[in-house]
């Protein structure tokens, strides 16, 4: 994945007429939660009824934050680098900030 | 409270109109979310002169939570790398390009032969083109912590070997 960051990159520096971002995006949840980041999370918590099922895992000391941001965030902020030719970084992060 | 009638021209998405757009993975989360944003079906309804963006994408086959995800709509046109010299035209053709390899699931097969399309080899650029990779942080997985970096630092990534 990192060589194809690197390509693109090298792409956009070597095409005059072709503008490239990368944007490294935290894991993507939403919508319905359509991808399997945090189904199992989820389903565990939905069955708290049960003591034994709704144990949800803590890794490590538990102070370690994921990076996530929510797919209509991430939609936003792309449509915003395709249209509002702002000088943007060729490498971004966008993750949620709480 | 008085809402507002269907046929003012509200722009659901302020880009110039009659754009191609291909987005990789389409029937994806991401892919899904993208289109719903972008689409600008209603400007040809109110002014028949008017085109509307066009979308193009692939498919990711791979299943995600146990199931396979449709494509947004069936005006979405398909592509396929299984036909590249289609393929590489569609590509080309493109005015914004959606790269999705954000998902464990994504082909990067498929990644290397947009960015092969767009090395232009064989033929000179012909018309201006925005590219956006979209990945995710496990490129970031090895890099050394307790430190702070800021998006101009990215050359000091290191992902997991398999990233």
């Amino acid at each position: 994945m990192k060589t194809i960051e690197q390509t693109a990159i090298a792409l956009g520096r070597a095409n005059t007429k072709l503008r490239v971002h990368v944007v490294c995006a935290g894991f993507i949840y939403g919508n319905g939660e359509q991808n399997d980041i945090f189904y199992d999370f989820f389903r565990s918590a939905w069955v708290s009824l049960h003591p034994d099922l709704a144990a949800l895992p803590v890794i490590g000391g538990g102070d370690n934050i994921i990076p996530t941001i929510h797919v209509t965030d991430l939609s936003n902020a792309l449509e915003l680098i395709l249209t509002s030719g702002q000088d943007f970084p060729r490498y971004l992060h966008a993750v949620d900030q709480n | 409270m008085e809402g507002q009638p269907i046929t003012d021209n509200i722009k659901i998405c302020d880009m110039p109109e009659n754009k191609r757009i291909l987005i990789t993975s389409i029937n994806g989360l991401l892919g899904h979310s993208l289109f719903e944003l972008m689409r600008n079906d209603h400007v040809c309804i109110e002014d028949e002169s008017k085109q509307p963006h066009r979308f193009l994408g692939t498919v990711n086959p791979n299943q995600a939570a146990g199931m396979t995800t449709p494509v947004p709509s069936e005006t979405v046109k398909i592509i396929e790398t299984a036909k590249p010299k289609n393929f590489v035209k569609q590509v080309r053709g493109a005015d914004y390009i959606i790269l999705d390899v954000s998902q464990f699931s994504s082909s990067l097969d498929e990644a290397n032969q947009v960015l092969k399309a767009l090395k232009y080899t064989d033929a000179a650029p012909e018309r201006d083109q925005v590219l956006i990779v979209v990945t995710n942080p496990m490129v970031w997985s090895k890099t050394e912590t307790g430190v702070s970096y800021d998006d101009s630092q990215f050359e000091k990534r290191v992902p997991l070997p398999k990233f």
